[in-house]
């Protein structure tokens, strides 16, 4: 069915096919980094909270490396690791001087941190967002430029019964059902990982403000 | 340590190429499945009713006969007797005492009249019966005689109305044309040998190509399609006979 259509109808094929492929690799890549990243952004918060020190939460990140929760924590204890290493240089190693702006630099960093973070769970979401707006038209495209040269066939031929209408008219409809097959999905997903990522950045958001807070219960001042 | 912008995240190569079976998978399943649609045509059979040989509905046309609760009130008409004695309808009768002769005379002359009617009308529907049956003798002969009219009785032995197997095949051939035509050139023609096996089955054989591919494959589903339904060349024979497929029909 599909072999007699042109070639311009087939280029368009084409195209929605690598849309299709690549959509799905995406939302496929997508479920398991959204599924990983909650499950052991929820193991770490349970960790973290039951932990009570920082170094030794600290030397178990890597059992859950797939949370963006860790990096966020990495990045803070990081700043405050050098915050502590410039004050050893002066009197008391344990005074972390919020004169010195030390709690703006841990902020500074761990909100840097969630910016990486969310580029990251963004990444490719914009592929998503591309297949679902403009497959439908490329499909369209495709089943307009279809309609067009069979009716151009069907006045060579000079019949206008339905067993020659129809065929080239089916083929061209098939742009559009394989563009509606590829942008369902791609809506669908994105509108799904949109959902789960807003979660994720709640999380992070959460738990900077909890770190900048122990941090200056514990540290800070004293 | 590694740091947000060191980290290694894993890569989405690997979910393309899952991606990529996937869409294979489909592809094959819904490729051997045929699911896609073909556009066919409806292919009911179509149902054949021979106008020629239908059972005459009123055989004793022009000679109604009356009802049977008609027959037990009054008497039943009389038989076509023109020179019956009595009176043929059950008039109600008076006493004769009571009767004048002279207006019994004039009675007796208008039951004689009545009874001749009668039998000159019973005379016309035996002659307009015979016109009729002639009529129709000379209908089935013309229909017997023009190869072309849809007269076959595929069953026939060759004695009889419509018994002609020929015309049935053309007839059924030409319908199945019908259903599946479509031309790409003006007047494309097919000229096939259509042979037809003691158990029904057919087989065809182009002789002469139209050139024209869309009419080539009609043909050809045509006969497919004719052949799904065919019945038996009678006498248990093999049939075989070269047609002529055009767009106008089958010759």
């Amino acid at each position: 069915m599909l072999a007699s259509t042109g070639l311009v109808v087939k280029l368009v094929l084409l195209l929605l096919l690598y849309f299709s492929v690549v959509s799905w690799g995406i939302i496929f890549y997508k479920l398991l980094q959204v599924y990983r990243a909650n499950g052991a952004s929820e193991r770490f918060l349970e960790f973290f909270w039951k932990a009570k020190r920082f170094d030794a939460i600290n030397s178990q990140l890597d059992r859950f490396e797939h949370s963006p929760l860790t990096v966020l924590f990495q990045e803070g204890y990081g700043e405050l690791r050098k915050l502590q290493e410039k004050v050893e240089e002066k009197a008391d190693p344990n005074i972390v001087s919020t004169d010195l702006g030390g709690v703006d630099n841990i902020a500074r960093a761990l909100r840097r941190a969630t910016t990486i973070e969310i580029t990251r769970l963004e990444k490719y979401l914009t592929f998503l967002a591309t297949t679902g707006a403009t497959a439908p038209f490329v499909g369209l495209f495709g089943t307009v430029w279809g309609i067009m040269t069979a009716f151009e066939k069907i006045g060579q031929s000079g019949s206008a019964s339905l067993a020659v209408v129809a065929p080239g008219i089916a083929e061209a409809l098939i742009a559009t059902a394989i563009g509606l097959v590829a942008a369902i999905p791609a809506v669908m997903g994105y509108n799904h990982f949109q959902h789960k990522i807003k979660v994720l950045i709640s999380e992070m958001d959460s738990f900077s403000t909890e770190f900048l807070n122990i941090v200056q219960r514990n540290f800070a001042g004293r | 340590m590694k740091t947000a912008l060191t980290r290694n995240y894993p890569k989405p190569g690997g979910m393309l190429a899952l991606s990529l079976v996937c869409h294979l998978v489909v592809f094959l399943i819904i490729a051997n499945w045929h699911f896609l649609p073909e556009f066919r045509r409806d292919e009911s059979p179509v149902t054949y009713v021979d106008m020629v040989t239908l059972p005459v509905a009123a055989p004793q046309s022009g000679m109604p006969q009356a009802p049977a609760p008609a027959e037990a009130k009054a008497p039943a008409a009389p038989a076509p007797a023109p020179a019956a004695p009595k009176p043929a309808m059950a008039l109600p009768t008076k006493p004769a005492a009571k009767t004048p002769p002279v207006k019994s005379q004039a009675k007796t002359e208008q039951q004689q009249k009545e009874a001749e009617d009668r039998a000159f009308n019973e005379r016309m529907a035996k002659l307009q019966q015979k016109a009729e049956e002639r009529r129709q003798a000379a209908a089935i002969d013309a229909l017997r005689k023009k190869g072309s009219a849809r007269t076959g009785m595929p069953g026939a032995t060759g004695n009889q109305a419509g018994s002609d197997y020929s015309s049935y095949l053309q007839s059924r051939l030409r319908d199945a044309l019908k259903q599946v035509i479509a031309t790409q050139t003006k007047a494309p023609q097919v000229i096939a040998t259509i042979t037809v096996a003691p158990d029904g089955s057919i087989d065809y054989r182009v002789e002469k190509g139209s050139g024209d591919p869309f009419f080539d494959e009609a043909v050809q589903r045509a006969v497919a399609l004719a052949g799904k339904t065919l019945v038996p060349p009678p006498n248990r024979s093999q049939y075989k006979r070269v047609f002529r497929f055009m767009p106008e029909g089958v010759k």
